[in-house]
């Protein structure tokens, strides 16, 4: 079985008056399988952000299924699903949504802090992974004090603390110079390589061939997706380019 | 280009954040009007219309005129800052845009100015309209005559003027000093930069605990009504100083202590309230010390004018025990006796029952009254003291009473305790703060001096309304009070006596109040009669009566004066803490909007928010109704004692609208706060949560 299973997925959001309505997603299957790490790419408006949103249960799509360990995300009652969300999903945004009011450390225990963990627990779960990310001296920073890329870092370490099922990234390079960017490319195959199961929106064509799968999305439909396989990232940085000037062209599957 | 490009420019701006922009408007207009009300009501041409209790009323005026004054400049600069932060954004658009920080400026400061101008344009209409309403309801209370045309008091308008222009520059000055260090790029940012988490000087929230500390001294450790009255001032900016220090540093401090503790910290139901309610009571501190100072004073007034109204009847018959009150000078303390006061007593009868009455429920108080200094057991009497104001702080009164009247002023049956007494020998009873422990008491004059040895002490107990001094009192029963103070009073003759003789004759009529009044203004004269052709050494020197129903009038005048007054500035404190309450609300919730939203994609539930919400909307509720209660507690002795100066001796009466006037005060802050959380929730709700 697939870690996460969307079939057929679709959704139709209404105008506020009149009955116009606008297909955001139109029919959306793929699997994930656990320890992958899948980029989903698309121009705006192509549906993608409305997919992430589905899948971080933020919306309920309109008809199709998500399976995320074989549990349909449609029968998780409203009252349940932040919690679902904070003992399964781990996410990182690209305005990183770091609270000012809290240090770094405080911004990273908040979700086992939700989860009513004590902190010797947390304390003890957040040490190796503030020593991958490279975060062990900003701890005790607020992120006022610290740069964009150091923030971004706190936050990956925010969505792993929970040990999530799968990570969902959300352009998270979006707000990052170059440096940055690769550094935090670097961390995520670094996660990826000790098992974390990814799943990243994005797109920029740099941090998608890191990934060891993209997916291109199109008017609300799954266009294209291609594989790694043995290819450099170079290589598949180039095979990237190269179906996204396709996309751009309005061409079809070769 | 075009002249009116910048003020067009501002006026937009403005309009454009209407949102926050109205409300700081509408508490920059209340300020005005407040500020000018408390001015118009404090003018000579105001207190003039009142019939008694000018100076009272004049004091209690001026002093709120000026606090409002203080909370004006500390609020509107707080929320002028909040408003400011959340226009950067904007500024920093126009300065990329190639807006020179000299422009910048220049917007900044016409939208001062607009604002100003509408604020005070407001304010001072509001102010005007309210006043003459506040007038017309006076005169009304009180009988006056009723004029409807509109009197504006120009010294309060330009004072008003004055006050405010200062307070706008001062906050224009620090939002361009604060814009010009800025570059183009921190101003775009520096609405989601969010402020440094401020760390709560520990010397500071010491320094406010001590200052808390010695007001609250101060207060409970006064022992008479003239200190009171004297310190009460240094309290009140004891308190507000310390106020504000705790809730804006103290809390501060209070929650990086909290934070300290893991165990407790990292608990979701404090986790995001505590680190919150650190981060925002820097400036929100000073909101609720607002809240906390205005809360005290409308408690502080509320229960005073509201005992006193309701104390009227009790104070009235304190000043006049019976329903005719006749006061008497004699010039000897031995004119005291008996054989001399009967045929007065009978003149008096007399001449009530020709007039239909009969003379009942006598009260009958005689003493040789003298004001002293003591020290080491020795009271160095100097009758002139007690005219003068500083030394009340320092002097007793003395009454020396016959023992034969014992029974008649002591009110008590342990007769025995006078058997045998000697002339050197005294009993004392003691009231209004006063104490003896020593086993003598002398009484010097001069070069005079008596000493008698004390052979016992008893409290009084006085019946209710009998009424206590404004300055500790002694009574001293000895066999012969003539003799006590022999060669006491040694200018006998003139005018200045160190002895007051003074005989107290009160009695009922039955009569109606019309002929009390005019039995009063009798009595007076018939008193005298009897002793004047005995010579001019002996009876009575002066003599005045009053009636009950007399002085009803005055009374009712100057407490329902003082009622009003009272009712009135709390009406104008409720109205400014309802703004407060409300700004703080509406700029807490665009401040919490981004919060929530982030909080709730890392898995927070909504239910998690509401309680987080509730407790941490609960503590800021709670702390400024529960330290104005901590305040009115500690004030309550001191503010007793002040009560004694309008003869208000009925501490359990105080007591009530203390109580009350808390209880009704909490109600309606409850469903003030209650109300504008609402406001505050659909704020927060309105967060797009979907919106990744």
């Amino acid at each position: 079985m697939s870690l996460l299973e969307v079939k057929s997925l679709k959704k139709v959001y209404k105008t506020r008056f009149g009955g116009q309505s606008v297909e955001a997603l139109k029919n959306v299957t793929f699997t994930v399988e656990e320890g992958e790490y899948v980029a989903i790419m698309g121009e705006s408006g192509s549906g993608k952000t409305t997919l992430l949103n589905i899948l971080a249960a933020l919306d309920k799509a309109t008809s199709g299924v998500v399976l995320l360990d074989g549990m349909d995300f449609s029968k998780i009652k409203e009252s349940n699903v932040a919690a679902f969300r904070r003992d399964n999903l781990g996410f990182v945004f690209q305005e990183f949504n770091l609270l000012d009011t809290f240090t770094l450390e405080d911004n990273i225990y908040l979700p086992l802090v939700l989860a009513g963990k004590d902190y010797k627990e947390m304390s003890a779960k957040l040490a190796p992974i503030a020593e991958t990310l490279g975060i062990k001296d900003l701890l005790k920073k607020y992120p006022y004090e610290v740069s964009g890329g150091q923030k971004q870092r706190a936050a990956v370490a925010r969505a792993l603390i929970t040990d999530p099922r799968i990570i969902l990234a959300d352009e998270p390079t979006g707000a990052l110079d170059s440096r940055s960017t690769d550094e935090l490319l670097r961390l995520f195959a670094e996660v990826n390589r000790q098992g974390q199961t990814i799943l990243m929106v994005t797109h920029s064509a740099r941090a998608a061939s890191r990934a060891g799968r993209v997916l291109f999305i199109r008017d609300g439909e799954v266009f294209h997706q291609l594989y790694r396989g043995d290819m450099t990232d170079d290589l598949f940085y180039q095979k990237i380019a190269d179906t996204l000037t396709l996309l751009a062209q309005g061409g079809d599957r070769e | 280009m075009n002249r009116f490009f910048y003020p067009r420019l501002a006026w937009d701006g403005l309009r454009k954040n209407r949102r926050l922009a109205w409300p700081y408007l509408l508490t920059c207009i209340c300020m005005v009007a407040v500020f000018y009300i408390m001015g118009f009501l404090s003018s000579q041409g105001t207190l003039a219309l009142l019939p008694v209790g000018k100076s009272s009323a004049a004091i209690i005026l001026t002093l709120g005129k000026w606090v409002i004054l203080v909370f004006s400049v500390i609020f509107l600069y707080y929320t002028y800052s909040f408003l400011i932060r959340r226009r950067a954004r904007e500024f920093g658009l126009y300065n990329v845009l190639g807006m020179g920080k000299r422009n910048l400026v220049r917007i900044i400061s016409w939208e001062n100015l607009i604002t100003f101008a509408a604020a005070l344009a407001g304010g001072l209409l509001a102010g005007i309209l309210l006043s003459k309403l506040a007038e017309l309801g006076l005169m009304n209370l009180l009988n006056g005559t009723v004029n409807y045309a509109i009197r504006v008091d120009v010294d309060s308008v330009v004072l008003t003027i004055v006050c405010f222009a200062a307070i706008f520059i001062l906050i224009t000055l620090s939002a361009v000093i604060r814009t010009a260090r800025a570059s183009a790029v921190n101003l775009m940012k520096s609405e989601n930069v969010g402020e440094k988490p401020p760390k709560g000087n520990l010397i500071i929230a010491l320094l406010g605990i001590i200052l808390l500390g010695v007001a609250y001294w101060l207060a409970v450790s006064m022992a008479n009504p003239v200190s009171a009255l004297q310190w009460f001032f240094v309290a009140v900016i004891l308190v507000i100083l310390s106020t504000y220090l705790l809730m804006v540093t103290g809390s501060v401090r209070m929650c990086r202590i909290l934070q300290g503790n893991k165990k407790y910290y990292y608990k979701a139901k404090h986790f995001v309230s505590i680190s919150s309610m650190a981060y925002r009571m820097k400036r929100n501190g000073a909101g609720l010390a607002s809240i906390c100072i205005i809360a005290t004073m409308i408690l502080v007034m509320l229960s005073t004018t509201t005992c006193m109204w309701f104390g009227a009847e009790d104070s009235l018959k304190t000043n006049y025990p019976r329903e005719i009150n006749l006061t008497t000078h004699l010039y000897r303390p031995e004119d005291l006796s008996d054989e001399n006061l009967r045929p007065v007593e009978d003149a008096i009868r007399a001449y009530v029952e020709e007039n239909g009455g009969t003379v009942s429920n006598i009260r009958d108080n005689r003493a040789a009254m003298l004001f002293g200094k003591p020290s080491e057991g020795t009271v160095q009497c100097d009758y002139r003291m007690q005219d003068s104001f500083t030394s009340l702080n320092e002097i007793i009164e003395i009454d020396l009473v016959p023992a034969s009247r014992w029974a008649a002023e002591a009110r008590s049956s342990e007769e025995n305790i006078l058997d045998g007494l000697a002339d050197d020998e005294a009993v004392i009873l003691t009231d209004s703060g006063a104490s003896w422990t020593r086993d003598t008491i002398t009484l010097a004059q001069g070069s005079v001096s008596k000493t008698f040895r004390v052979k016992a002490v008893r409290a009084a107990e006085y019946e209710a309304g009998s009424g206590e001094s404004i300055v500790p009192r002694i009574t001293m029963f000895v066999p012969d009070i003539a003799k006590a103070v022999e060669g006491f009073a040694s200018e006998l003759y003139s005018e200045r006596q160190d002895v007051q003789v003074s005989w107290y004759y009160s009695f009922d009529t039955g009569l109606s109040d019309e002929e009390n009044i005019r039995i009063a203004s009798e009595v007076e004269a018939i008193a005298v009669r009897p002793l004047r052709d005995t010579g001019k050494t002996a009876g009575i020197r002066s003599s005045w009566a009053e009636s009950r129903a007399g002085g009803s009038a005055d009374f009712y005048g100057m407490y329902g004066s003082l009622f009003f007054i009272g009712i009135l500035l709390s009406a104008v404190f409720l109205v400014a803490a309802v703004l407060i309450i409300y700004y703080k609300q509406i700029s807490e919730g665009y401040e919490d909007v981004k919060r929530f939203d982030i909080m709730q994609k890392v898995g927070m539930t909504k239910k998690d928010i509401r309680s987080s919400v509730r407790s941490q909307l609960l503590t800021v509720f709670a702390l400024p109704l529960v330290f104005a209660g901590l305040h009115l507690f500690f004030a309550f002795p001191m503010i007793r004692k002040m009560l004694t100066l309008f003869s208000l001796y009925n501490v359990g009466l105080f007591i009530r609208t203390t109580v009350i006037s808390f209880v009704v005060f909490a109600a309606f802050y409850a469903i003030v706060y209650r109300l504008t959380s609402g406001v505050y929730y659909r704020i927060v709700s309105n967060a797009d949560t979907h919106e990744m």
